[in-house]
């Protein structure tokens, strides 16, 4: 079932980025739609579970959306998934506002994690400005605060007596 | 009971003139029966009235869904117009610069920080192949890097990783076009001994072996002069990738636009 449940949120994710470059190229300025089920299956679930959706994810993003050498993406976004996985071992992130922490938490690592590997590939990587750093963790953590907001209640209107 | 018996006699003896009695009743009752004629006509007419707004409303209503609809429709043709527009263009510039080339629509687009590309609708089953160049509008979008049945990936020309090899079309300074962070476009490694003035064309030279020369990259906005020797040029692209809907995929490699 979670399996299945991660596959689906991934395949969501990817008809959302591509929804939304349809919509709007320049959304990817703003959000990473691949990173949020990274950052819930890396929060609700285990880190292995963050690790193999990061890398799924990655991959298909890189795959359709991003340009360069194939497998980058799938590798930070599985660093992400480890490291969110590994503060989700030790801190509680699986409510809503440790949900948004990740979130914020997960564009940062990810730019870092990009920055660092696109130095040891020799590309001269520029140094990320402060809006496609600030605004894109804003609007993750936003995301998975909405996100979670919803699939709390939903899970609360399903387990409550009544429901 | 007995004065009715009487009076019905009465008037079936004289049946042709009415009785003083019968004249009597109805000239009293007449008053009467107007008041209800006219109370009766007054309701008819409020209810005609009330009928009216109704069927207004419902007119009413109708109208605004069909005014609606004709909106939806005029939206609909005006973008059919506008595609159109944009489809002869493409036609126009396929016939006059790329004979041998595949039209194709822009499905998804990305534009990040980290990479710009964008995801056409043409694909193997098409005869794309990486290292195809995609142009449009006589502009520069970029290169085809990856191929699927249905789909294609193109790296845009405004990706800071991707380079294309561009002249200056009034003095034939060499150098490469790269694309920058901002979105716009930068030529490195031209010498300083080069004329380069600040809106110059440049466009594509043809030596990267995938963009056929004369196809416009940007006109130039700045130069920046570097100790050694070497000047950057700042360069506003001629058309922004990002925003491209149709495009054409240069399948053979085309003869040059411009004699050198």
């Amino acid at each position: 079932m979670r399996v299945i449940s991660a596959i689906l949120a991934v395949a969501l994710a990817l008809a959302l980025e591509a929804g939304l470059g349809r919509l709007w190229p320049s959304a990817g300025r703003w959000i990473d739609p691949m990173m949020l089920p990274v950052v819930w299956f890396a929060t609700a679930g285990s880190q292995r579970s963050g690790m193999l959706v990061g890398c799924a994810a990655g991959l298909l993003e890189g795959a359709w959306f991003r340009v360069g050498a194939f497998g980058l993406d799938g590798f930070k976004k599985t660093c992400v998934g480890y490291v969110l996985g590994g503060l989700g071992s030790r801190f509680d992130l699986d409510q809503p506002f440790g949900r948004a922490a990740a979130g914020v938490a997960a564009v940062l690592i990810d730019s870092i994690v990009n920055f660092g590997l696109l130095g040891l590939l020799d590309q001269r990587p520029a140094a990320p400005s402060v809006f496609d750093l600030l605004v894109p963790a804003g609007v993750t953590g936003g995301s998975m605060l909405l996100i979670g907001s919803v699939v709390d209640r939903f899970d609360r209107r399903r387990h409550s007596p009544g429901g | 009971m007995i004065t009715q018996l009487i009076l019905i006699a009465g008037s079936v003896r004289d049946s042709v003139d009415s009785t003083r009695l019968e004249s009597w009743a109805l000239r009293s009752g007449a008053p009467v029966v107007d008041a209800g004629k006219f109370v009766a006509s007054g309701i008819g007419e409020v209810g005609g009235r009330a009928r009216d707004i109704l069927s207004a409303r419902d007119r009413n209503v109708e109208m605004e869904d069909r005014w609606l609809q004709a909106t939806e429709d005029l939206g609909r043709y005006r973008e059919a117009w506008t595609e159109n527009e944009r489809l002869r263009r493409l036609l126009v510039m396929r016939e006059s610069l790329a004979p041998n080339s595949i039209a194709a629509s822009v499905v998804s687009a990305s534009i990040g920080p980290h990479s710009r590309s964008i995801i056409i609708d043409r694909g193997t089953a098409d005869g794309v192949a990486p290292d195809m160049a995609v142009i449009a509008w006589g502009g520069v979008v970029g290169r085809v890097v990856a191929t699927v049945t249905n789909h294609a990936k193109v790296w845009l020309s405004t990706d800071t990783n991707s380079s294309i090899a561009g002249i200056v079309q009034r003095t034939r300074a060499q150098g490469l076009v790269y694309g920058t962070q901002t979105g716009a476009l930068e030529m490195r490694y031209v010498p300083t001994y080069e004329d380069v003035a600040l809106g110059d064309r440049v466009v594509t030279s043809g030596l990267d072996g995938v963009f056929p020369k004369g196809f416009g990259l940007g006109t130039v906005i700045g130069i920046e002069a570097s100790g050694d020797g070497i000047q950057t040029v700042q360069i506003r692209p001629e058309i922004d990738p990002s925003l491209v809907e149709e495009a054409l995929v240069v399948v053979d490699r085309i003869p040059d636009i411009e004699s050198p």
